[in-house]
């Protein structure tokens, strides 16, 4: 039996829905009604019920695109639209019928060496996103803003499985998820810092749904949250000017709650909680107001945070698409007044400065604020 | 269609647009064949397809967009406009296949005049981000229509559509200044710039509501307010829906300019708005009356019409129901709450004068439960979009249990139609309200205007000759060869 046709029941209440338009990421950038929520629902309602067959635009179709946790949480329901790809994403590629940009990702990835975990470390950074970069030079920043809270993480960069996991590859995945629980348990690991909210999504929703468990003595907490408990005001912030937070996908599905009924609602901008609560917002906030930043929002923040095209793969898989979401973002945030875009995120750091030639706005990654 | 001939329109239209903006792979025809109309959902969730365009085109210019008309009068093949594909009447349902054209890539706003208080924008543009973008200037768009997070503005006019506070704002018809239309020979032309003159006819209004069979909306004017300093919501329980007809017919009459009244009747308050909202009500008829604009203006309009709520013996409930169903009202929309399959279902909407009003819901309700009472019908109905006039019957029908065989569902299906049709006829009512006619009602078109069926007529024979565009709608046949 497919994966997907666990969600059958789900597939055949959303299949006709076009409430989430607003929020169909690609879509909104392709303009083609195949790439909104409903197009794709449709389609894997159809395959899941046995009336339709994948084939190669079909399982395109799939992949141009995040996970779409977007249109989960704009729904007023939130249905399950991610966890419908996610199973979507392992039919294809347990059919052997991957597109071909998704197999090199995956491949790249998995051929990644791990490197060994620093030794009999109390506390360790784990950069996921970073090693998903391919360039550890946002470590830096990250390891000043931690030593001026006085703490001593070393880093280990290492591949969490999560890019292998969002494109279906749930056995390359596995793999690599076995790798960091076996470098944890040998290292002695007690507090790990997630570098960004996607490695955080592996070690505490994947690592689960593939049946790998983490030492018990382990403790995952966020990069934004350690540096929130020790922050002080800091050089540099003032040549920021207004700030728009970047939310990157996965922290959607870190999230305690996602969008209310009150988010959707044309021009609502009233209490930016209605947007998604948890600490994985609240905690690069909490630091910037403790900075003193001038912060500015819109509709599009929190768990209805477009994508900066670095989210699920995409940015690997079709890059002319994530490039377009990532001047998108970068225009919003223009649009909205902001100077600058901090993100908590290494991956959307590092993408969407990628694409700030020619605009007039600059990116930060959050740690990047403390380091000065 | 030939493939030759498939291949040279592909090969002419990747020319004109350019070959990313040409689609032709059935994983992405498949959703331009379907809109929220109940036949093309009811067929795919047979397990079939349902009629798909041969070509998918997203032109981004005007220029392109009537490129694309010409082409297609060259090989006289059909040309479908698509918005938002939110429409429930069929309206982009390629019923003889051809080119859908998607307009959302014609989405820039082109000004607003802040002075006469205006937007131009292109059809494309999605209610919702329209609306957000005027709200952050502090305007509105006062049409809230159920679709605004799916529909486009072109969509909103092609329609006719109403909007949920359209009782105090009007219509999109009425809130349009001027549009841009590509007719159906590609040439390119702008209603006056004004809609109210003596200038000659009107001719933005043949355009407005003609779901594309006349040419394609490509840009609006369009009329805005500003955000209101106060909007309130009250709601009441009538004794009974005549006393609320009666009430709600008043407050118009004596044009306190509610925002928006929605009365609804005995079953819709019992099933619906005690489901829904959770408000216990058990017997009556609930209805939710706003107002907005000037906090001064709205405690004088909200004191005149409580009280002519009073006179008509309503339980006052207060404002926590309305402001309820103010901040849910796009729920009803989302699934699981909105109507969909196995169901059958359609929405019956119909306009008519208060004189008929009454007779009309009455009639129509007795018609179809009695004639459907073995298929379990569930008939019930809500008057919002009220006029100095008159006001809109929104009623509906459920059949929980409709035939397994999609032939005759859809036989069901039509009949129930062409009953309440008939009903709405008869007492003196139109086929539609807002929604549009689209491929649901397309056959009626011909019996509403009577003899003057050929004004439409004869105005499609002198625009479109071959009959290309949105053939199958609007009571025009398919396309004329030759």
């Amino acid at each position: 039996m497919s994966h997907l046709a666990a969600y059958t029941k789900d597939l055949y209440e959303l299949r006709f829905s076009p409430m989430c338009k607003p929020a169909a990421e690609v879509a909104n950038l392709t303009k083609l009604e195949s790439h909104t929520t409903r197009g794709r629902m449709m389609l894997l309602w159809r395959i899941a019920a046995g009336m339709a067959e994948w084939g190669v635009r079909e399982a395109e179709l799939i992949y141009e695109s995040t996970l779409d946790s977007i249109s989960e949480a704009f729904d007023v329901f939130h249905y399950p639209v991610s966890q419908t790809m996610l199973k979507a994403r392992a039919d294809i590629w347990e059919a052997d019928l991957a597109p071909a940009p998704v197999r090199r990702a995956v491949e790249e990835s998995a051929n990644t060496d791990a490197g060994a975990p620093p030794t009999q470390a109390e506390t360790l950074l784990l950069a996921g996103e970073i090693a998903q970069l391919g360039d550890d030079s946002l470590l830096k920043p990250i390891g000043r803003a931690l030593e001026k809270s006085n703490l001593n993480a070393p880093a280990w960069v290492a591949q969490t499985g999560a890019l292998a996991y969002a494109l279906g590859a749930w056995d390359v995945a596995r793999e690599q998820a076995g790798k960091i629980r076996d470098g944890l348990k040998a290292g002695g690991v007690h507090i790990i810092i997630a570098d960004g909210p996607e490695t955080a999504w592996a070690l505490t929703k994947i690592y689960p749904a593939l049946g790998i468990d983490l030492p018990e003595q382990v403790t995952v907490k966020l990069l934004s949250t350690v540096l929130s408990e020790g922050v002080n005001k800091a050089g540099g912030v003032s040549k920021l000017g207004p700030v728009m937070v970047h939310d990157s996908r996965p922290a959607c599905l870190l999230a305690d709650h996602m969008a209310t009924n009150l988010a959707i609602l044309p021009g609502y901008l009233e209490d930016e909680a209605a947007f998604g609560e948890g600490e994985v917002y609240t905690a690069p906030r909490r630091l910037l107001d403790a900075l003193g930043v001038e912060r500015v929002f819109g509709a599009w923040t929190r768990s209805l945070a477009k994508s900066s095209g670095a989210d699920d793969g995409l940015w690997l898989t079709y890059p002319r698409l994530a490039g377009g979401l990532a001047g998108q973002r970068l225009d919003y945030a223009a649009q909205l007044g902001a100077a600058s875009i901090v993100t908590d995120s290494p991956l959307a750091a590092a993408f969407l400065t990628q694409h700030t030639p020619g605009r007039d706005i600059q990116v930060k990654l959050l740690a990047e604020l403390l380091s000065a | 269609m030939y493939r030759l001939q498939h291949q040279m329109i592909e090969t002419e239209l990747n020319n004109i647009v350019g070959r990313d903006y040409v689609v032709t792979a059935e994983a992405d025809r498949l959703i331009y064949g379907v809109d929220y109309f109940w036949l093309p959902r009811m067929l795919v969730d047979r397990g079939q397809t349902p009629p798909l365009p041969d070509f998918v085109v997203r032109p981004g210019s005007v220029d392109e967009l009537a490129a694309v008309v010409r082409l297609a009068n060259q090989y006289q093949i059909p040309v479908i406009p698509w918005g938002g594909g939110s429409g429930s009447q069929g309206g982009i349902v390629p019923v003889y296949g051809g080119i859908t054209v998607d307009l959302k890539r014609l989405s820039r706003m082109i000004d607003i005049d802040t002075k006469s208080q205006t937007v131009t924008a292109q059809a494309g543009i999605g209610g919702y981000e329209l609306e957000c973008a005027l709200n952050a200037r502090g305007y509105t768009l006062p049409h809230y229509p159920a679709s605004v997070h799916a529909a486009t503005l072109g969509g909103y006019l092609a329609a006719r559509g109403s909007g949920t506070i359209s009782t105090k704002y009007g219509k999109a018809e009425d809130m349009v200044l001027s549009i841009q239309v590509v007719l159906p020979n590609g040439d390119v032309m702008r209603t006056l710039p004004v809609p109210n003159h003596a200038a000659g006819p009107g001719i933005l209004q043949l355009f407005v509501g003609a779901e594309g069979s006349y040419g394609i909306i490509t840009e609006a004017t369009m009329r805005l307010e500003r955000l209101p300093e106060e909007r309130r919501f009250r709601s009441f329980l009538f004794p009974d829906i005549h006393a609320g007809l009666e009430a709600g017919r008043h407050i118009m009459l004596d044009r306190l300019q509610p925002l928006v009244i929605r009365l609804y009747d005995e079953p819709s308050t019992i099933k619906t708005v005690r489901r829904v909202l959770g408000a216990e009500v058990d017997h009556g008829a609930y209805m939710v009356i706003g107002f907005d604009g000037r906090r001064e203006l709205v405690d004088v309009q909200e004191k005149l019409a409580f009280a002519i709520c009073a006179q008509y013996k309503a339980e006052d409930l207060g404002e926590e129901l309305g402001r309820q169903w103010w901040e849910h009202r796009y729920d009803f929309y989302f699934p699981p709450k909105t109507l969909d399959l196995p169901w059958m279902f359609g929405t019956l909407d119909t306009v008519c004068t208060y004189d008929k009003l009454e007779p009309l819901y009455w009639g129509k309700k007795q018609i179809l439960e009695e004639r459907y009472k073995a298929w379990g019908i569930f008939y019930y109905a809500h008057f919002s979009h009220w006029f100095p006039w008159g006001a809109m019957i929104y009623d509906r029908f459920i059949i929980e249990n409709p035939p397994a065989d999609p032939d005759e569902a859809l036989a069901l299906h039509n009949e129930i139609w062409d009953e309440a049709i008939k009903a709405n006829l008869e007492y003196g009512a139109v086929l539609n309200e807002h929604h549009g006619v689209g491929l649901k009602l397309a056959r009626h078109v011909r019996k509403q205007f009577g003899s003057g069926f050929q004004v439409l007529e004869g105005l499609k024979h002198a625009l479109d000759p071959h009959n290309i565009m949105n053939p199958g709608k609007m009571g025009f046949g398919p396309v004329k060869r030759g």
